[in-house]
């Protein structure tokens, strides 16, 4: 009979205590291995989708972050516009590989609707690195069309299908009212683990059909209608801003002056231009603010990040008070077995015998604990998964990795820690006196 | 140590443990006393005399004091914890007064965990505790705890763990004493057979006078000389 085995014994002869221990120590692992997955798949996802462009163009009411999160995220609200002016600069210049507009402010049933073009879905690309536009159940839209895309998880949270059509709401955060336009939904996109699963997607030039954009589109015929004419001069301008103030900009001369555009996604034709192509437009145009979405990313993870490390720190103290209850428990039976220890001794273990065998029953409770934890995290984790991914667009690392083996290791130090004082004292246990029958 | 060792030889053995009011307290005087290979002996004595301090020194349990405690050859007097520790391991087969059987353990169990600390491998240490287990009549109940066990069982159990590893020599403390007389005669039959086929020696501290009547040769534990050990 092993050490290992008579430790294992000791551990089955109290089993409740044995159990209760198990079970502190599990849900210490299981709460630490889910944070610890759900933190790092939630900055992976963050990272992968702020790397489809390489710049946004967002307007300069808002902050760098309120246009990533409207623009790549779908969550707020565009805070202003840009002028068509920047727009037409943009496409003309030569750095510029792909101009993906952004005519955001409408919604139905709570998911935010996009109006962009067909680039979108060759710029972005979903977590499996293939772009938005592949697989998508049916067709994408025709520009200029009444025509609807809608993100898998949309899809799944509205019941719109293909051939579903539907009114757009006019605002995301606070709706004011029904818009009378009717949009037919031609295609489903597949899950592509990215925000796009929850968005809405039309024909931004269709955009400003919309009952209440007419500033816009007709801005946007004038516009072209000016370009017809070769005189470069608009010769009217509409507004669409994130808001959709639209009743009081159509009276607001200044509103000539703006298209509702409230981003652009920029993909250059190298990413190396990327500083100095964004340095030039903050140095030249005061009417847009050009911001890196990865860099507005890591910032806010940063931010969001001190929060989540006090969550982790929190599931490590719930793991550290396991750990104690292992040491007290331990640390109390030991005056209970003094017998067992004497008797042990007695037939010929040394005491670095009674030493490995105590420390042995800390470091099995922990392990059990431990693997049992594990498994509970990735049981939760993978129950949470088709959630996670619908509504926030996160891929849940659900498969066991090195993480799991970094816990365990740190555990079975926690379990070695809480072994040692009750092993001292089980070392300090006089086998002669706890031999006689009178201390039974 | 050679085969032809005596299981015991004592000399002037004397031992003592702190008094409560300070000082020590005489509990053990031996001036002479020793045991063939392969011999029985048993010991008596007034109750508090001494008879179990005698067997935790011959164990090694207690450190020699003072005097001379060879076992199988082997002087303990000087002897470190760890080095006694192995040396009980190998050479001195203990039975309980209590039995002291583990009760988290099966009777399997019980008996091969006493191999554990001579360094045998699991698998032998099984076999062998099964083998010592068969020979106390107990194979079919090789898997019982325990509680799960008539009293008579657990001696037996006892037997077997105190000779699985072949010792030079087995300590038996008050061996009848939680036993009815028809039980403690099969007991004391058992344990005299096993110990004589593994060729052990055999110590026995008992005041029962029917273990007493059966002994070939009895050693009375006097009260010791003067209540100052000098170490």
């Amino acid at each position: 009979m092993s050490l290992l085995a008579l430790a294992w014994r000791s551990v089955r002869g109290r089993p409740l205590a044995s159990a209760l221990t198990i079970v502190a120590v599990a849900l210490g692992a299981a709460l630490v291995i889910s944070l610890l997955s759900l933190r790092a798949s939630t900055r992976r996802s963050f990272l992968e989708a702020a790397r489809g462009y390489d710049a946004i163009l967002g307007p300069t009411e808002g902050s760098p972050l309120d246009t990533v999160l409207s623009t790549l995220f779908h969550v707020g609200e565009s805070k202003g516009t840009i002028p068509f002016s920047t727009w037409e600069a943009v496409q003309k210049d030569p750095r510029v590989a792909l101009a993906v507009p952004y005519a955001l402010g409408d919604s139905f049933r709570g998911r935010h609707i996009v109006g962009t073009s067909a680039d979108l879905f060759r710029a972005l690309s979903g977590a499996d690195g293939k772009p938005l536009g592949e697989g998508i159940v049916g067709a994408l839209f025709e520009e200029g069309s009444y025509e609807a895309v809608v993100g898998s998880a949309a899809a799944a949270s509205t019941g719109l299908r293909r051939g579903s059509q539907f009114r757009a709401a006019h605002g995301v955060e606070v709706v004011t009212h029904e818009h009378e336009e009717l949009w037919t939904v031609v295609g489903i996109m597949r899950p592509t683990g990215t925000p796009a699963d929850r968005a809405i997607f039309i024909p931004w030039k269709t955009f400003y059909s919309i009952g209440g954009h007419e500033e816009g589109a007709e801005a946007l015929r004038a516009r072209r209608a000016a370009q017809a004419g070769a005189d470069g001069e608009p010769e009217g301008d509409g507004d669409h801003d994130g808001e959709h103030d639209h009743e009081h900009e159509a009276d607001d001369p200044s509103a000539e002056q703006t298209l509702g555009m409230s981003a652009i996604g920029i993909r250059l034709v190298s990413p190396g231009l990327r500083i100095a192509y964004i340095a030039e437009l903050r140095q030249d145009r005061d009417d847009v603010d050009p911001v890196q979405p990865l860099e507005v990313i890591h910032d806010l993870l940063q931010v969001v990040g001190s929060v989540d490390q006090v969550f982790e720190l929190l599931a490590w103290a719930v793991v550290i008070v396991s750990g104690l209850g292992i040491l007290v428990g331990l640390y109390n039976t030991i005056h209970g077995r003094r017998r067992e220890i004497a008797i042990l001794r007695a037939l010929g273990a040394r005491a670095r015998h009674v030493f490995v065998v105590i420390v042995l029953e800390a470091l099995l409770l922990v392990l059990a604990g431990g693997i049992l934890g594990l498994v509970l995290g990735h049981f939760a984790l993978a129950a949470a998964a088709p959630e996670l991914l619908r509504e926030y667009a996160i891929r849940a690392d659900i498969a066991p990795g090195l993480r799991d083996v970094a816990v365990l290791g740190a555990l079975l130090g926690l379990g070695l820690l809480a072994g040692l004082l009750p092993a001292l004292r089980g070392l300090r246990t006089p086998v002669a006196r706890n031999l006689q029958p009178q201390d039974a | 140590m050679t085969s032809a060792s005596p299981a015991l030889r004592i000399r002037d053995l004397r031992h003592a443990f702190p008094s409560p009011e300070g000082g020590a307290l005489a509990v053990l005087d031996v001036p002479e006393l020793d045991l063939a290979a392969g011999e029985r002996l048993v010991v008596r004595g007034a109750s508090g005399g001494g008879k179990t301090t005698l067997l935790h020194l011959v164990a090694g349990i207690l450190p020699v004091q003072h005097g001379t405690l060879e076992v199988a050859g082997t002087s303990l007097a000087g002897l470190g914890e760890a080095a006694r520790d192995r040396f009980r391991a190998r050479h001195v087969g203990y039975l309980f007064q209590a039995f002291h059987l583990l009760p988290q353990l099966t009777a399997l169990e019980n008996v091969a965990v006493a191999l554990a600390f001579q360094g045998v491998r699991p698998a032998a240490a099984r076999q062998a505790a099964a083998q010592s287990l068969e020979r106390v009549g107990l194979a079919d109940r090789r898997r019982h705890r325990p509680h799960q066990l008539s009293v008579g069982q657990q001696q037996r159990v006892a037997i077997a763990r105190a000779l699985v590893g072949h010792p030079s020599l087995v300590l038996a403390d008050e061996p009848t004493s939680s036993l009815d007389p028809e039980r403690a005669t099969e007991a004391l039959e058992l344990l005299e057979a096993f110990a004589a086929e593994r060729g052990a020696a055999l110590l026995t501290v008992t005041h029962d006078p029917a273990v007493v009547a059966r002994a070939p040769r009895v050693y009375t534990l006097e009260p010791p000389r003067t209540a100052e050990v000098a170490r």
